[in-house]
C-alpha cells in the first residue's frame, strides 16, 4: 500500500517538478547569454536578487532555489489542499491505514521528490562549473555552500504550505500566512553567520515543530 | 439480532451550533436504514462522524461492535464508505484506480469488481475525469464493494444521477449487497429510493433524531386528513401527533402522525360536514413531518375580477 501511495503522490507532483526544472533549465539563456566571461559560478548570489549578472556576482544558483521555493509552496499545497479541494481525503482516510501513517508517507515522498529535485540544477550547475574549458573564472566545490544553505530551507516553505493546505482556514490569504512566514524565514537565515553551527539547527528545531504540528493537526482535523 | 451501528449521546458543534445533537442510533445488522432529512439537519455530519472523518464533541459511536476512534485501521476492511459525489482521483483511470485501492486491502474479489464493471460497460481504461458522474458512481460502488463489506456507509450515493442511472444503481446495489446480507446505511434526499430500498428508517430534524421505526411502520403511521364544514373553520383542534394543519375556506387538513380513536373523536367533535382519512406515501409523509412549524396557507381571493366596462375604461 505504502508504493501504491508514494506512486500516486509522484505522479500528482511529478508535472510540476519538471516545469520547474525546465525552468531552471532555461534560466542560464536568460542570465547567461551574454556575459557568461563574467560569471563567477555561485558566488555573489543570494535569494532575493533577480537582476542577473551583477559586477561578475552569480545570481543563477539563488534562482535556482528561489525556483525550489515556489515549487515547494506549490507541492506541499497539491498534498494538502489539492485533496481537500477534489474531497479524495474521504476516499484516501477511509483506507485501512491509518491518518498518521498516510501524512508520513505524503511528507516522505513530497520531500523526497522535491529536495531531489531542486537539488539537480546546483548539482548540474556545480558540474558543468567543475568541467575544465567551460568557462573562464576558477572554481571549487566549497563555494557551491551558499547553495546547499538555501536549499536546506526549503523543506521550511514545503512543510508550511502543507500546513496551510490542512488547516481548516475561512480565507485563503489568511491561509497562505504560513507560507509567507516561511519565504520570510528563508531569506532571514540567509544572512545568519556561522550557518551550520548556527543556521542549521535552526532549520532543524523549525522543521521539527512544523512536522509535531503537521501530525498534532492531521490527527485533530475534521474532515467535513 | 445484534446491532452493526450504536451511537449514544452524539453531538457535534460547529461555530457554536448544536448540527447534531444527542443522537441515538441503533442500526440492525442485516437492514438497510436510510438516514433521512432536510439539507443542514446532521445527516452527513452524522454519517462523517460513523467513519471517523468528523471527531464528535461528545457520545460514544460503535461500529461493528468497536469504537470507531479505536478501531484498528485494518478492522475499516470490514465498512465501505461512499462519500458523497463520488470523491476520486479524476487524473487515474479505472483501472489505475482500482489498483490504487485494491494495494490497501488484503481481500480483494477481483472478480466481482469485473462483473459490476461489466455490468454497467465501463471500460478499465477510461480516465475517471472524463466519465459521467454517474458512471464514477458505479466505479465507486465497484471500490467498495470489493473488499467484501459487511457493513456498507453510503452518504447519497445517488445525488446527481440521472432516473436512469439511479434505478440501475439502486438495483445493482440491492443485488449485489442486500444478498448477502450485509448492513447498509444511507442518506438520501430521493425519498422513492429509500422507500424502495429501506427497511428501517431515521428521520432527523435539526440535528435530532425524530423518527426511528421501520419504513412500513412510518408510512402507516402517519394520515393526512382533510376535514370539510360548512363554514370557515375558527380553530384548530389540538391533536395528539398532529404535525401540521392547514386551512384553505371551509376545509382544513391534518397531517397526524398515529391517527386513531382518539383522533378519531377529536376531529368529529368539532361538527366536520365530512372527514376524509388519507394514506401518504414515504416522500408526502417526510415532507409534511420535515416541513417545520404547524401554519396556513394564506386565504387568496379567488374570485375573478370584475371585467371593466366600456364606461369605466372611457373615464
Amino acid at each position: 500500500m505504502h508504493s501504491a501511495l508514494i506512486r500516486k503522490e509522484l505522479v500528482q507532483c511529478g508535472g510540476y517538478c519538471v516545469i520547474a526544472l525546465i525552468a531552471c533549465a532555461a534560466l542560464p539563456y536568460w542570465f547567461y547569454d551574454e556575459n557568461r566571461s563574467l560569471a563567477v559560478p555561485f558566488i555573489g548570489g543570494t535569494y532575493v536578487q533577480f537582476v542577473g549578472l551583477v559586477n561578475g556576482s552569480d545570481v543563477l544558483s539563488g534562482n535556482f532555489n528561489f525556483i525550489g521555493g515556489i515549487l515547494a509552496s506549490v507541492v506541499g499545497l497539491t498534498q494538502s489542499a489539492g485533496e481537500t479541494s477534489s474531497g479524495t481525503w474521504h476516499f484516501l482516510l477511509y483506507r485501512p491505514i491509518s491518518r498518521r501513517r498516510v501524512l508520513a508517507v505524503k511528507l516522505l515522498s513530497g520531500l523526497g521528490l522535491l529536495m531531489t529535485c531542486t537539488a539537480i540544477p546546483g548539482l548540474a550547475y556545480g558540474i558543468w562549473a567543475s568541467t575544465p574549458g567551460t568557462h573562464y573564472s576558477p572554481f571549487e566545490w566549497w563555494m557551491t555552500e551558499r547553495f546547499w544553505q538555501q536549499w536546506l530551507t526549503i523543506p521550511v516553505i514545503y512543510l508550511s504550505a502543507f500546513q496551510s493546505g490542512l488547516s481548516d482556514a475561512r480565507w485563503y490569504g489568511v491561509r497562505l500566512l504560513p507560507v509567507i512566514a516561511a519565504g520570510a524565514f528563508c531569506c532571514l537565515m540567509i544572512t545568519v553567520p556561522y550557518w551550520w553551527i548556527v543556521g542549521l539547527p535552526i532549520v532543524i528545531a523549525v522543521v521539527s515543530c512544523q512536522l509535531m504540528t503537521l501530525f498534532h493537526t492531521m490527527h485533530l482535523r475534521d474532515f467535513s | 439480532m445484534t446491532d452493526a451501528i450504536v451511537t449514544r449521546q452524539l453531538t457535534k458543534c460547529y461555530d457554536g451550533q448544536r448540527v447534531v445533537h444527542g443522537l441515538n442510533l441503533s442500526v440492525p445488522r442485516g437492514s438497510v436504514y436510510g438516514l433521512l432529512g432536510r439539507n443542514g439537519a446532521g445527516k452527513s455530519t452524522t454519517i462523517k462522524m460513523l467513519t471517523g472523518m468528523v471527531h464528535p464533541d461528545f457520545g460514544s459511536i460503535e461500529v461493528l461492535g468497536e469504537d470507531i476512534h479505536k478501531m484498528a485501521p485494518e478492522r475499516r476492511e470490514k465498512i465501505a464508505y461512499i462519500a458523497e459525489n463520488h470523491p476520486l482521483y479524476r487524473w487515474m483511470t479505472v483501472k489505475g484506480a482500482l489498483k490504487f485501492a485494491k494495494s490497501f486491502y488484503r481481500n480483494w474479489n477481483q472478480h466481482l469488481v469485473e462483473q459490476i464493471l461489466d455490468h454497467f460497460e465501463i471500460s478499465g481504461r477510461r480516465w475517471l475525469g472524463r466519465m459521467s458522474n454517474g458512471q464514477r458512481a458505479q466505479v465507486s460502488l465497484a471500490i467498495a464493494l470489493a473488499p467484501d463489506p459487511e457493513l456498507l456507509i453510503l452518504d447519497d450515493p445517488t445525488l446527481g444521477l440521472d432516473t436512469v442511472v439511479r434505478r440501475d444503481f439502486l438495483e445493482s446495489m440491492i443485488q449485489i449487497i442486500h444478498q448477502s446480507g450485509r448492513t447498509i446505511l444511507m442518506t438520501s434526499h430521493i425519498l422513492n429510493d429509500v422507500d424502495r430500498v429501506a427497511d428501517r428508517i431515521g428521520i432527523m430534524v435539526g440535528g435530532v433524531l425524530r423518527v426511528d421505526c421501520p419504513t412500513d411502520h412510518f408510512k402507516d403511521s402517519i394520515r393526512r386528513v382533510i376535514v370539510n364544514f360548512d363554514r370557515q373553520p375558527t380553530s384548530r383542534p389540538e391533536l395528539r401527533g398532529l404535525v401540521s394543519s392547514r386551512s384553505v375556506k371551509n376545509q382544513l387538513e391534518l397531517i397526524i402522525v398515529g391517527y386513531g380513536e382518539e383522533q378519531r373523536l377529536a376531529i368529529e367533535s368539532l361538527s366536520p360536514r365530512s372527514v376524509e382519512v388519507f394514506e401518504m406515501n414515504l416522500e408526502d409523509a417526510f415532507i409534511e413531518y420535515t416541513r417545520g412549524p404547524r401554519r396556513s396557507l394564506p386565504s387568496f381571493d379567488m374570485q375573478p375580477a370584475e371585467e371593466p366596462t366600456k364606461e369605466s375604461v372611457d373615464a
